[in-house]
């Protein structure tokens, strides 16, 4: 990349430093704390307790189709409730509120050379507003009746009526639950917009920002625009429950009973669910997208390559991303039509998704590969989400859809795509920056051993699902029961998922262990122990300040990603150190 | 952080305009918006958000109202009223567009002078603002009072869809509280204004931060919003 | 959108502060009057048809111009900032046409899957308490289904018919939710793993697995036995009174049958709301 700034001199500060509000005690310092990196740190660990939750909720769900109905724990109601609750769990309240909240507020600040998100109060609020908003849920279990137990896209009419289980509280809740969330992210959404936009240094140009900034960034736009499909939709649901409005039901006649409703369309509430629902896959993705070619570019030592296409890339996603939702509902009953319409974009997505991965194996081509923990889960990323986006594609299509549609196939599909490969940079993206935020490396060979349980145990589980979905074995069933077409060996089948299932979420015990133990005995890590050029590790302090940058801003003067240059006294360069030697 | 020291540091080469502006301020460092300050950025990317939530309430009306088989309720005749013995269809709906564009019109001046440091003026142009604003509340709950006595309910109605009256419970109420909570944020910002806490620096209750007039025209673009939704409203539901 | 901005203003805060003559709020001001009126004569002389369309969409639309580029000050904007905001709508407007389409098919399977769109028409005429005259407008299905209104257009408006009447309603949710497929398992829940087998039926789709069974009995029962009777809750009313007057007086005791029976309406016996169509059962002694 060319150093234009530094060739033709750094332009002026055009807006005047920010004051921060300086914390007066230890309740407004940890708790109450207007600092993007304590939130992140709060949101993260709230997000991580919430998905420990869910994790336990998919041990239930696992051991029910392994043995069915040998625990009594999981009846058909309770069975519903652990599936709808996990699925919700793990998609918004876990992975968009620590990608977006955790390593968006921690990161963004840092990145862009901000001493704070632009508006650190309204940051404050929005994880507590998020903090609510997870209370509610988890209220919701010791409801009377439990919670919902819908499935996690709480299709009606049959969400809000008698015989879904939670159809009492669980639904209010759960809905409620999601308006706050909605309240909550929004507030936390425009400051990580807003912070990239208009808060970078001086030198910071957008095309000069670090890949994980971008992908956030553009995930974050996707969820303003989204969600607000989603808080219609509940909004309206929840009018359709509480006060007998017939939004979304028709005239239903149930046990004999002609009820109230009539005239509303169960449709609209899919439009509206998937118009959030399919940029929300995205809002998952493509931060991990980012932080993946950062991981890669790092340990490879090699610079990341096709910057600019990764940047377009990503936005070409973002785009796209909302002219694809109908995919989801091929057998939905919507207007035969839409089903080419949707089938074609949904295959056109698929091109820049493949640039971005092509990007990434070319980065890696003839790099300095350093075998890290976080680069193997990098490299664990691109394989499971290449596997994943590769069923995306036969899903994609409307006449393969058809018969897959509502079979385990899909389940494996989403889980490869969207929740082994997310949750895989998760770990890796913390192992990366745990030094950035603790002063400690985590330890190597614990590292090691939580990748290959988890990267191969995930293979274990959703690989043979894949079969099950071909041989038409159903999702969301309770019990299968005696069927024509399912062969006996599946049931095998499903007990070798299930151990495979319980030993990857017991291997994340090693990774508890890992964090905690590390905090007080790992290896002192230094301000930069990855050797890396962007600049949340030039900070002068580790872990950052109040402030992040002590009494002056940081210069930009290149890209995030010169490593291994000619000539240059390191093989890497920060992005803000000065060109010394006329920039190549 | 003197202001003196930036001042001097703010002279910027001249900004290009059109498209070559547009690609000038996308590639420049710092910020995209070279107009806008940080409210300003964001009070506008909310209002884009919002902007999706007000078009997914009216197009699930509209695709409710398009896919019943019972006939919808003339919203001509239902929202008549008889005064002095003649029934004039919508004319409560046209005072409160009248009054709400009203209102807006106050809000834009209001901004102008509050950039003037003319605090008397921008502060009872905004006090004016609340109170066309409150008015505007007030006669939407005599319109849903009215309705709610004819015997429309969220769930039902005597002449037709039940889902006429959802959605105008709905989409009514949900603009209805845009403007109250602007009533409530213009009240205080037109006492901020009056006291003078952005001559003298004082901080924010909550933030502690220092305010600017700047917030005036923040506030002036969420009132103008409102504003534009009740135009997509009154189009939309009323005349449709 | 060129004669932008950075006007330098006497201190940093102000830098990007827009000033503009009044009179230009007022000339603003004075066209919203305008064309508000216009779109309100448009109704007010009952213009009907595409010109109605086109002239409100198009009052609204400059309306919403001016508000934008004037008041909110988005002409003077930079070009960035104006595209970032702009465009993004684009999205909702291919949701609009997208969901216009779609409702016109939902309407489409409505009418072509119930024959004339009277199983909602009667529900919503019991709603409204106004049989007869009511119904003739209710069914206003596409020409060639006209024929079969008629036909059916006189009985729709008799509640007694209710049989037809649930039968058709329990297709309605069908068609409309297109879903039995997929909602069948969640909806299975309850009655589990036996009761999903059915799932391919439409009778699932109304979403209840415990009904699926009763579904089917209330159908073949009901046509041979119309029995039940619906009633309109008018101000006043309680269920002790419709009691007494549906099995006689001095059985006002039997209002917990009608509860019972409405059991899905009513929380509590004691909070009835006018408007509410009730189910009232046979007098089983």
């Amino acid at each position: 990349m060319v150093d234009i700034g530094a060739a033709e001199g750094i332009p002026p500060a055009e807006v005047e430093d920010v004051e921060l509000y300086h914390a007066k005690s230890w309740v407004t310092k940890y708790v109450f704390c207007q600092d993007a990196k304590v939130i992140a740190i709060q949101y993260s660990i709230t997000a991580i307790s919430i998905g420990l939750v869910a994790l336990v909720l998919s041990w239930l769900i696992r051991l029910q189709l392994a043995f069915p109905g040998t625990f009594s724990i999981v009846t058909p109601s309770n069975y519903y409730q652990f599936v709808t609750m996990h699925g919700m769990i793990m998609v918004i309240y876990l992975l968009t509120a620590l990608f977006l909240g955790g390593f968006g507020n921690y990161l963004i600040p840092l990145m862009v050379g901000a001493r704070d998100m632009v508006f650190p109060y309204v940051n404050m609020l929005s994880y507590w507003v998020y903090l609510l908003a997870v209370v509610v849920l988890v209220a919701s279990f010791f409801a009377p009746g439990g919670p919902t137990g819908a499935g996690w896209t709480l299709y009606p009419p049959q969400a809000i009526l008698e015989g879904t289980p939670g159809r009492q509280w669980g639904i209010i809740l759960m809905l409620v639950s999601l308006i706050l969330f909605i309240i909550g992210f929004t507030m936390g959404g425009l400051n990580y917009v807003v912070t990239v936009l208009q808060g970078r240094t001086r030198g910071m140009t957008m095309m000069r920002l670090p890949l994980t900034v971008w992908g956030i960034f553009t995930a974050t736009i996707l969820a303003l625009l989204a969600f607000p499909a989603l808080f219609v939709a509940s909004v309206m649901m929840l009018f359709d429950r509480v006060l007998g409005t017939s939004f979304f039901m028709p005239a239903i006649v149930a046990a004999g009973e002609h009820l109230k409703y009539g005239g509303g369309s169960p449709i609209l509430f899919q439009h509206l669910f998937w118009f959030f629902g399919h940029p929300e896959v995205y809002i998952v993705a493509l931060p991990a997208f980012g932080i993946v070619s950062d991981l890669i570019s790092v340990h490879s030592r090699k610079n990341i390559f096709g910057y600019r296409m990764m940047v377009w890339a990503l936005v070409a996603i973002a785009v796209l991303s909302f002219i694809v939702w109908g995919h989801h509902m091929y057998i939905s009953g919507m207007n035969p039509p839409f089903g080419f319409f949707f089938a074609t974009s949904t295959l056109i997505i698929a091109v820049p998704t493949a640039i971005k991965v092509y990007n990434w194996v070319l980065t890696l081509w003839r790099g300095d590969i350093h075998l890290t923990v976080p680069m193997l889960f990098a490299l664990g990323f691109i394989v499971t989400f290449v596997n994943g986006g590769i069923t995306g594609l036969f899903l994609g299509n409307v006449i393969v859809d058809v018969p897959l549609s509502a079979t385990m196939f899909v389940v494996a599909h989403f889980h490869m795509v969207m929740g082994i490969a997310p949750i895989l940079v998760v770990f890796g993206g913390i192992y990366h920056w745990y030094p950035k935020i603790t002063g400690r490396m985590l330890n190597e060979r614990l590292g090691q051993i939580h990748f290959w349980i988890t990267f191969l145990g995930a293979y274990l589980i959703y690989f043979p699902m894949h079969y099950l979905g071909f041989i038409g074995v159903p999702r969301r069933y309770y019990e299968l029961g005696e069927t024509a077409f399912v062969p006996a060996s599946a049931a095998t089948l499903n007990v070798a998922i299930t151990a495979a299932a319980l030993i990857v979420g017991a291997a994340q015990t090693v990774f508890f262990f890992n964090v905690i133990w590390s905090l007080y005995k790992g290896k002192l890590a230094g301000g930069n122990p990855w050797r890396a050029a962007s600049l949340e590790w030039q900070t002068p302090e580790t872990p950052p300040g109040h402030g992040n940058w002590g009494k002056e801003l940081p210069v930009v003067y290149r890209w995030a990603y010169d490593y291994s240059v000619p000539g240059a006294g390191q093989d890497f360069l920060p992005q803000n150190q000065p060109p010394a030697i006329p920039a190549r | 952080m003197t202001e003196s020291a930036l001042t001097d540091s703010l002279e910027a080469p001249p900004r290009q305009g059109g498209w070559h502006g547009f690609a000038a301020d996308w590639s420049s460092d710092q910020r995209a918006f070279k107009s806008a300050t940080w409210g300003k950025a964001m009070i506008w990317i909310f209002l884009l958000s919002d902007t999706f939530i007000f078009s997914c309430f009216l197009l699930s009306y509209m695709t409710v109202r398009m896919s019943t088989t019972v006939p919808w309720p003339d919203p001509g005749k239902v929202f008549a009223l008889t005064i002095a013995g003649r029934e004039i269809p919508l004319i409560l709906i046209a005072i409160m567009t009248f009054i709400l564009i009203s209102s807006s019109g106050t809000m834009a001046m209001a901004v102008n002078f509050g950039y003037r440091h003319d605090r008397v003026k921008s502060a009872v142009l905004m006090l004016a603002t609340a109170a066309f604003g409150a008015s505007f509340v007030g006669m939407q709950a005599f319109e849903w009072t009215h309705l709610i006595l004819e015997g429309v309910r969220p769930w039902g109605n005597p002449w037709g869809a039940a889902q006429f009256g959802s959605c105008f419970f709905l989409i009514t109420g949900f603009h209805g509280t845009h403007v109250t909570i602007g009533v409530i944020f213009l009240l205080i910002t037109a006492r901020k204004v009056l006291r003078g806490d952005f001559e003298s620096g004082r901080r924010g209750f909550f933030t502690s931060r220092k305010g600017r007039y700047e917030i005036v025209e923040t506030m002036g673009l969420y009132w103008h919003f409102v504003d534009l939704v009740w135009v997509f409203i009154f189009a939309l539901f009323y005349l449709w | 959108m060129t004669q932008s901005t950075s006007v330098p203003g006497k201190n940093v805060g102000h830098q990007e502060g827009q000033q503009h003559p009044i009179k230009l709020y007022l000339i603003v001001w004075g066209w919203l009057f305008v064309l508000s009126t216009c779109s309100y004569l448009v109704d007010y002389f009952g213009i009907e048809g595409f010109l109605r369309w086109f002239l409100i969409l198009l009052f609204m639309i400059v309306k919403a111009g001016l508000i934008v580029a004037i008041f909110m000050h988005m002409a003077w904007e930079r070009l960035a900032l104006m595209y970032a905001i702009l465009v993004p709508p684009g999205a909702v407007l291919l949701f609009v046409a997208i969901m216009a389409f779609e409702s016109d098919y939902t309407h489409f399977t409505r009418v072509a899957f119930f024959g004339t769109g009277s199983a909602s028409a009667q529900t919503e005429t019991l709603a409204s308490a106004k049989p007869g005259p009511e119904t003739g407008t209710a069914t206003a299905p596409p020409d060639e289904l006209k024929k079969e209104a008629e036909k059916h257009g006189p009985e729709v408006s008799k509640p007694e018919v209710a049989s037809e009447g649930r039968n058709a309603a329990l297709s309605d949710s069908a068609a409309a939710t297109g879903e039995a497929g997929k909602t069948a398992p969640v909806s299975g829940s309850a009655a589990g793993a036996a009761t999903t087998g059915e799932a391919g039926t439409t009778a699932l789709a109304s979403g209840n697995a415990v009904g699926v069974a009763a579904v089917h009995n209330d159908i073949t029962a009901a046509a041979k036995a119309p029995e039940a009777k619906f009633y309109t809750l008018k101000p006043g009313d309680t269920l002790w009174k419709i009691a007494e007057a549906e099995y006689g007086l001095g059985h006002g005791g039997k209002y917990h049958l009608i509860f019972e029976a409405n059991k899905s309406l009513l929380s509590d016996p004691g909070k009835v709301h006018p408007g509410q169509v009730l189910r009232i059962p046979p007098n089983s002694g």
